[in-house]
């Protein structure tokens, strides 16, 4: 699965809402060997994102780890101080300059975050495959069929999967149960509007009592997936 | 191949899934089934798996014994719980004979063709049903209850309570909601509620909760049993069943400006079903053991009759709250939880579909409480009874056209003749009643 790797920075925090980097796996990590063991795993790592304290060693260490191994084929992206994004007169960065790929300041904002990840993609012949849609816990790769919620695979039927499906590559808007109907369903059911109760009940109590208010019941209109902001 | 024939086949292989469990039902609504490897599951969705149907109640003709198992990629789903540490995932099949035709004798196909013919006419069928079992220890020879619970008792931590807690997130987890679990009435005796969803789906789905019930007792050591009066003088374990019939988002049973919040449509439907219910009761109540459970006295119906609040009638309207006609809904009371109930639910269907056609009249509201009477007087009298034993009901259901026109020649016929012969061996049994009561005094 695709999957970027993070250290000491959080890249969901630093998308906006609809970014499509937000389908990826981010998996926080603290030393280079867990690197190499997701990438034993067989998970495809786009990128390294490293934040830089920039008077440590540390982290230009984890770049030239990164950079040095050769069956790795990592990017790194640098990001200079999270908390300040201040770049030093001292700055390490030119003499460790060929470890990584590009820097960011750790002020960039959401837009200059995505198109460097693109951009690095793009140069590294990498591409973030379209079949993965994710939404908070829920994370579905149609090309294998699999929902993961919260890294837990969801066991679910053939329609439940149709539906998650749909609800969550549209989160926010609202769908009449008819529309679902039309939409997701084929000719053969048996149910008329009240199927697709059926089936968000179903999903629901798969979801768990912890996720199953991702599917919200819009009071005689029809259903709306995604957390609601008010 | 179908999407939904992919999902599954990448499923299986996602997920490590080591067996696939074929199941179907046979006529008297026994589980059947057998497992195939993944290797043999593409070949299984396109063509079928032939199986030896002459062994099967009910589907044996010895000169067709070869018969087609056809998986319905969309009941697909992964059994919460590993065999010898495999995942284990089943698909319920539709029978089919050896040239890929339907099968007469398949349950679920006589359930299909009653919904294809009622979607052809707009409407769909809703079905929620409330099945009642017992917890016994595990002694075939009698059976001795876990607990002396009752009725909504919050039993602390008794092995029961936490069974039925641990079967309601088995179902959960295979997506079949549950709307309330309780202890009922009498010990050891524990009642789960589903939500409602078209007929079809919902007689799958009580096949799969029978199992998953008996499957998780088993684990502990306990025999779950939806034998219909298993205490003789505590209530038996029924199955009434919630209908309702919409046309999209709108309930066909439901007017707030006439009487009761019942449309006429919903009158004439209910009409039809208590028209035809002592035809149909060999089948919503199909052994020996079911008619006692149909006894005055245990809230199990004896006659033809319908009410609101009257938990003694057959058919209960339930209250609607105001404004909420979605729950405007019949129930039909005399179903145990041990039928097979694709075929009870293409017969009640059925029934009202006719009361609908030929217009019948809804009887009045029985409004006396028909356990308090007297037996001395006469209440018993005005309403017409539903047969009292097997052999009265298989009467009734022989005589049936309607019966004979819904469940078709083979499953009409070969049902006949099946609770003919249980009712002959019973017929024929020395119990244990007669040897106390005349041995010592005759």
């Amino acid at each position: 699965m695709d999957t970027v790797v993070t250290y000491s920075f959080d890249l969901e925090s630093h998308l906006h809402q609809d970014s499509n980097l937000k389908t990826l796996k981010e998996v926080k990590l603290s030393t280079f060997g867990e690197l190499i063991k997701l990438a034993e795993n067989g998970d495809n790592l786009l990128i390294a994102i490293v934040n830089i304290n920039d008077t440590e060693q540390n982290g230009w260490n984890l770049c030239r780890d990164i950079y040095e191994d050769i069956n790795l084929n990592v990017p790194v992206l640098v990001v200079v101080d999270a908390k300040t994004g201040d770049l030093k007169p001292n700055s390490k960065l030119l003499q460790n300059a060929e470890y990584f790929d590009d820097f960011i300041s750790g002020k960039s904002t959401g837009v200059e975050v995505e198109i460097r990840i693109n951009k690095i993609l793009k140069k590294f012949g990498k591409q973030i495959s379209k079949t993965i849609i994710s939404y908070g816990p829920i994370v579905i790769n149609t090309d294998t069929y699999q929902v993961l919620c919260d890294n837990r695979p969801l066991d679910l039927a053939y329609m439940e999967y149709e539906l998650l499906k749909f609800l969550v590559s549209k989160p926010g808007k609202v769908y009449s149960r008819q529309s679902l109907l039309s939409r997701v369903w084929g000719y053969e059911y048996y149910g008329g509007a009240r199927t697709v109760d059926v089936h968000v009940r179903r999903l629901r109590a798969k979801l768990g009592q912890e996720h199953e208010n991702l599917v919200q019941t819009v009071r005689s209109v029809g259903y709306r997936f995604g957390l609601s902001k008010y | 191949m179908k999407s939904e024939e992919e999902y599954v086949l990448k499923t299986v292989k996602e997920r490590g899934v080591r067996f696939i469990q074929l199941w179907f039902t046979d006529v008297l609504g026994t589980p059947k089934g057998f497992s195939i490897t993944p290797a043999e599951l593409e070949n299984a969705l396109s063509d079928g798996m032939i199986f030896d149907g002459s062994s099967i109640d009910g589907f044996s003709r010895i000169q067709e014994s070869d018969m087609l198992l056809m998986p319905d990629a969309n009941t697909f789903q992964i059994l919460p719980w590993m065999i010898e540490n495999a995942s284990v995932a089943r698909v319920v099949c539709d029978v089919k004979n050896n040239d890929g035709s339907p099968f007469e004798g398949c349950p679920r196909r006589v359930l299909k063709r009653t919904l294809d013919s009622t979607k052809k006419r707009g409407y769909e069928f809703y079905v929620a049903p409330e099945i009642e079992f017992f917890y016994f220890k595990d002694d075939l020879n009698k059976p001795v209850c876990l607990d002396n619970g009752s009725y909504f008792d919050l039993t602390v931590s008794d092995l029961a309570t936490e069974l039925r807690k641990r079967t309601v997130v088995a179902l959960e987890d295979m997506g079949i909601p549950v709307e309330h679990a309780q202890h009922e009435d009498a010990p050891s005796q524990h009642e789960i509620d589903l939500r409602y969803t078209d007929a079809v789906t919902m007689a799958d789905t009580i096949m799969t909760a029978r199992l998953i019930i008996k499957s998780l007792a088993l684990q502990q050591g306990v025999i779950a049993s939806f034998m219909p009066k298993p205490l003789e003088s505590e209530q038996g374990s029924g199955m009434h069943s919630h209908f309702s019939l919409f046309k999209g988002d709108v309930n066909c049973f439901a007017d707030e400006n006439q009487e009761y919040g019942l449309s006429t449509l919903a009158k004439h439907f209910i009409a039809g079903v208590l028209n035809y219910s002592k035809e149909i009761t060999a089948v919503t109540n199909q052994w020996v053991n079911s008619y006692k459970r149909l006894v005055p006295g245990y809230e199990a119906p004896v006659n033809i009759s319908w009410a609101r609040n009257n938990r003694s009638a057959l058919v209960r309207i339930p209250v609607a709250k105001l404004g909420n006609s979605e729950a405007t809904r019949f129930e039909y009371r005399a179903i145990d939880s041990a039928c097979n109930p694709y075929l009870v639910f293409a017969l009640i269907l059925s029934a009202g579909l006719k009361g609908i056609d030929h217009k019948m009249e809804l009887m009045p509201e029985t409004s006396v409480n028909l356990y308090s009477q007297n037996s001395e007087t006469n209440v018993y009298e005005t309403v017409d009874p539903l047969p009292n034993n097997l052999k009265s009901a298989i009467e009734n259901m022989e005589n049936s056209d309607f019966a004979h026109e819904v469940l078709g020649d083979h499953v009409f016929e070969w049902f006949l003749k099946n609770k003919k012969q249980e009712w002959e061996r019973y017929a024929r049994h020395v119990t244990d009643y007669e040897i106390g009561r005349y041995l010592p005094y005759l």
